[in-house]
């Protein structure tokens, strides 16, 4: 414990510490929720927008339902979009900016240029009018951020890709008559793995953010499913009387996009001292 | 001693290319002519710039030919392309100047020295062990090297992993560029005597690129000296270092001796 506060610093524990509670939260849900049915969607029309309370502690929603607990299966859908967006990003950016970085030449050009394209429109509005053009949804609202996303893992790893490929040991392996695709394997994917898979895990937080974004505009999730962007819109016309509705889930989105910041950031830090001390 | 040069040069030019627009470079090596005599060690020495890299990377083919042949064992080593390419550089072993470059940090030293072989299709199996326990023993390695990494090694123990690693194929010539420049003095003398010892054994035709003249006198047995991109002496070593022809050699040679 001590050791983990003495690399992260105490935010970046506390950040972790965040993290990981949400993460419990998430696999937990239907037994921590106080009302499961009700976090599952089941309307609770006795107990319309109430204000918190003994029995609701963060008060009820339009259907009556706890928000506590929709607010916890929330956390599910939120986590997994975050996963599978940043998954998906990978999928597609790293086989291209390997491809670009280890051959060069014209593959590189064709290839990168191909990524500017992508990373020549504002971000959230491509996600916007992919998710518009694919229709709401779960997996629709997770194709269309990680088609804005992806460029960025590609561009990683070209970087990473270019500097080890003049590394002697590659060469060394080109000279002993070791085929690409071997070499990709065996030397570039393990060394580029590391970095990526630490940017990937810290892109976790703004990529649950862009989904919230979607899902708050009404391109993510459809109801019942619970999703803090979209309980944030649906509280908007119950405010500000009806306050809790859309500040509840509101606070929770911030607090996990601040804890996963402050990771990152702890993380980059951590991560720049070891890479100076081991080469 | 066979008919057919291990390694033959005739007229090698190298150029690298500047910009579409650019003049013409000088080339980085203008019409280099040599041969290596199988079984003998051939040293190219030259200070830096002087284009002993360029041609050595050419002939590794890492670098394009603008004109010239090379010939490896009689073959048209030019020619080769792709698939054909890659099988045939088994012929070839390569030493750098840095192990802990050479070497990748990732793997075991077995693994490191099995990787030639497997890329040529050796299979992977007890077999191929007992070989790269008998190339480290051929090194002045023990066995348990085999599981442990690069950066454990001192610098000559990782060189000698490095030279187990291009003997691994039986290749028939071995190209060392500058193998001693990032080693201790004494380490140096080490690495030297078992590069002699081995092309002893092995039958080894050798390319040895340095740009230290005392190294070269020591294991070679012609020599090449380089100067901006031309030859400018070629000869038996012992015939080189006594009487110079040109007044650079004798420069070079003066530094050696301080």
């Amino acid at each position: 414990m001590t050791k983990l506060v003495h690399r992260l610093g105490w935010p970046g524990t506390l950040a972790l510490g965040i993290v990981v509670l949400f993460v419990l939260v998430a696999i937990l849900a239907p037994w921590i929720a106080p009302y499961p049915a009700q976090g599952a969607g089941a309307p609770n029309v006795i107990a319309k927008l109430r204000p918190p309370s003994a029995d609701y502690w963060l008060g009820t929603d339009h259907l009556g339902r706890d928000i506590l607990s929709r607010i916890i299966y929330g956390t599910r859908v939120s986590l997994t979009n975050g996963v599978l967006i940043v998954a998906f990003s990978l999928l597609i950016g790293l086989p291209v900016g390997l491809a670009a970085g280890y051959f060069g030449g014209w593959v590189d050009e064709a290839l990168m240029r191909g990524t500017d394209v992508f990373l020549a429109f504002p971000a959230l509005l491509l996600a916007v009018l992919m998710a518009a053009a694919l229709g709401p949804g779960f997996l629709n609202s997770i194709i269309a951020v990680a088609v804005t996303w992806w460029p960025w893992y590609a561009r990683l790893a070209r970087a990473e890709v270019l500097v080890l490929r003049g590394q002697p040991y590659v060469e060394a392996a080109r000279l002993a008559g070791v085929s690409h695709p071997r070499i990709i394997l065996r030397h570039i994917l393990p060394a580029t793995g590391r970095p990526l898979t630490v940017q990937a895990a810290l892109d976790v937080g703004p990529a649950l953010l862009t989904a919230a974004a979607l899902s708050f505009l009404g391109l993510g999730v459809l109801p019942p499913t619970a999703d803090w962007g979209q309980m944030v819109d649906a509280g908007r016309k119950f405010f500000p009387a009806r306050w809790w509705y859309s500040a509840m889930p509101g606070l929770t989105i911030f607090i996990v996009a601040l804890a996963f910041s402050v990771l990152g950031d702890a993380l980059r830090e951590r991560k720049g001292g070891a890479a100076r001390a081991s080469h | 001693m066979s008919a057919t040069p291990m390694l033959d040069i005739d007229n090698l030019v190298i150029r690298y290319r500047a910009g579409l627009f650019a003049p013409r470079l000088k080339p980085a090596v203008n019409g280099a002519s040599f041969r290596l005599v199988r079984g003998e060690t051939l040293g190219i020495v030259g200070e830096s710039g002087s284009g002993k890299t360029s041609l050595l990377r050419a002939v590794l083919r890492l670098l394009p030919v603008e004109s010239g042949a090379i010939r490896l064992d009689g073959e048209d080593w030019l020619a080769l392309k792709g698939d054909a390419l890659r099988r045939a550089r088994q012929k070839i072993g390569v030493v750098s100047q840095n192990p802990f470059l050479s070497l990748s940090p990732r793997l075991t030293i077995a693994e490191i020295v099995a990787e030639p072989m497997l890329a040529q299709g050796e299979r992977q199996g007890p077999a191929m062990r007992e070989k790269i326990a008998g190339l480290l023993a051929d090194c002045g390695l023990p066995a348990d090297f085999l599981d442990r990494r690069a950066r454990e090694l001192s610098g000559g123990q990782a060189q000698r992993v490095a030279i187990a690693r291009a003997l691994s194929l039986e290749p028939g010539l071995m190209i060392l560029d500058e193998p001693t420049s990032a080693l201790d003095v004494s380490v140096q003398a080490q690495i030297l005597n078992l590069l002699a010892d081995l092309k002893e054994s092995r039958g080894l035709s050798m390319l040895f690129v340095t740009h230290n003249l005392k190294v070269v006198a020591h294991i070679s047995d012609t020599l090449l000296v380089m100067r901006r991109g031309d030859v400018v002496e070629f000869g038996r070593t012992e015939e080189v270092i006594r009487a110079p022809a040109e007044a650079y050699t004798r420069e070079l040679l003066s530094f050696g001796r301080r």
